[in-house]
């Protein structure tokens, strides 16, 4: 039984996760929750990993108020009410 | 005591710029209290800090949506020396959010700039405004900075606020970033020395796409509002010495569903090239050539080419009126092609060719008609 956490991402992404922008997962580490994500969304993978598997530029994917690309290592235990939050940078003006 | 004179006694006491006048330096210095006042009874700004207002050079690159709302709150509050640039000249689609410009402006071809500082000047004719219409590059980008205590972003893709990131970071002036798409928008403060940079924040994975862009997925006109208003605020803060106030990390807002996050800005990465090796790769040589290579304007159906050859408008007007329907104003020619597209000429070389995003066809019409 893992640890229920939210996820928010884009609504400009939603199509890819069944029209919904907020959502919950259950996963028992970061690690776990970033696989189960595009496990459960595969449409959402594509524009948030390249082919070599590294987040894409311009995609942001914070793990409470860290952005996992500066976190030392993935296999954090999630706590419960942690927050999985995918942005992409903005570029219009 | 505190009241402008009246319109006429303005008129009878109008005197040629310059006049040392004693008494209409006192009016001055009233009017100058009025225009501020309640800007001044903020207590973080106050006299003093409507006087570092008043001293401040602020340049605003991009006179798109955010950045006319941005210029708007620089004006207004009185930005001694407000620098506006833009390549673009006003389109109706503009007209949606781009909060300077209006039809008259649609109608004669009017570089944004120029527009907007036609507006801006009758907003607050005290400050002053310097128009520059241009491609920022990597070869004019530090003279376009130079001298500027704050830079605000009111560009539209990240290829130039990365230039401007490392111009900014090379010369030392804090970079206000601004983005915003569909109801979707992000703003942070980057200041050298104190914070890491842009570069850091957008990652270094592949170099895919650029992002959505406003002409490829839309934009509602209030979240420019938010987020040019957001940059507006930091600037405010910059200026008058504010520090412990400058908002710190990455605001994100998406106004349609309600999400509001308060982000953590990346630490500065050991081997970011611009805030810490101190590379600045934008401005290198081998980038340089990329600012002239024929670039599709995505989702505009346009693609922008040259840049490196001025061009004589009046001369290419007597040329192209042999064949095409050719409209010139000061700024640029635009020429309806027989073919079906249209050439848009600026002075500086840069040529639009609307009607196409197919870059060899651009191409072959800029050589058929402008020459190689
Ligand atoms: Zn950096």
């Amino acid at each position: 039984m893992g640890v229920r956490i939210t996820v928010t991402v884009p609504m400009l992404l939603s199509d890819c996760t069944k029209g919904r922008s907020a959502f919950e997962l259950e996963a028992d580490t970061l690690q776990g929750a970033l696989q189960l994500l595009v496990a459960e969304y595969p449409l959402l993978k594509v524009h948030l990993y390249n082919e070599h598997g590294e987040v894409r530029k311009h995609v942001l994917i914070y793990y409470n108020n860290d952005n996992i690309a500066w976190l030392d290592k993935l296999d954090i235990p999630l706590a419960a009410g942690d927050k999985l939050r995918v942005l992409q940078a903005v570029s219009g003006g | 005591m505190e009241q402008s004179p009246s319109p006429s006694m303005r008129s009878e006491s109008e005197t040629e710029p310059g006049s040392n006048n004693a008494g209409e330096r006192g009016d001055e210095r009233t009017g100058q209290r009025e225009r501020y006042s309640r800007q001044m009874l903020f207590p973080p700004i106050g006299a003093s800090g409507q006087q570092k207002i008043a001293a401040a050079i602020v340049v605003v690159v991009g006179m798109g949506a955010l950045g006319t709302v941005i210029a708007n709150h620089m004006a207004r509050a009185g930005v001694g020396k407000l620098r506006i640039v833009d390549r673009d000249y006003v389109e109706r689609s503009n007209l949606q959010r781009q909060m300077l410009y209006d039809e008259e402006d649609v109608q004669h071809l009017r570089p944004k700039v120029v527009a907007a500082e036609r507006k801006l000047s009758r907003i607050n004719s005290d400050i002053a405004i310097e128009p520059v219409v241009s491609h920022v590059t990597a070869d004019n980008a530090e003279a376009l900075i130079a001298g500027a205590d704050l830079v605000l972003d009111g560009t539209d893709n990240f290829q130039t606020r990365l230039l401007l990131n490392d111009v900014c970071f090379k010369l030392g002036i804090p970079f206000i970033y601004g983005g915003a798409v569909s109801s979707n928008g992000m703003t942070a403060v980057f200041i050298p020395g104190q914070t890491s940079c842009l570069r850091c924040l957008l990652g270094s994975g592949d170099t895919g796409s650029g992002g959505d862009t406003c002409d490829t997925v839309g934009v509602i006109s209030p979240i420019i509002d938010i987020i040019a208003s957001l940059q507006a605020v930091e600037a405010l803060k910059l200026m008058v010495g504010a520090t412990s106030a400058t908002r710190q990390g990455l605001l994100s807002l998406e106004i349609w569903q309600h999400q509001m996050m308060n982000l953590k800005l990346p630490p500065q990465r050991a081997n970011c090239p611009t805030c810490s090796l101190k590379q600045y790769p934008t401005l290198s040589q081998g980038d340089n050539e990329a600012d002239h290579r024929p670039v599709t304007l995505c989702g505009r159906e346009t693609v922008q080419i040259g840049g490196n050859r001025a061009i004589d408008l009046k001369l290419m007007a007597d040329r192209l009126e042999r064949s095409c329907t050719v409209t010139r104003n000061p700024y640029l020619l635009k020429a309806e092609l027989p073919e079906g597209e249209r050439l848009v000429l600026f002075p500086d070389g840069r040529v639009l060719v609307q009607g196409t995003e197919d870059i060899a066809r651009a191409q072959s019409l800029y050589d058929r008609y402008i020459g190689s």
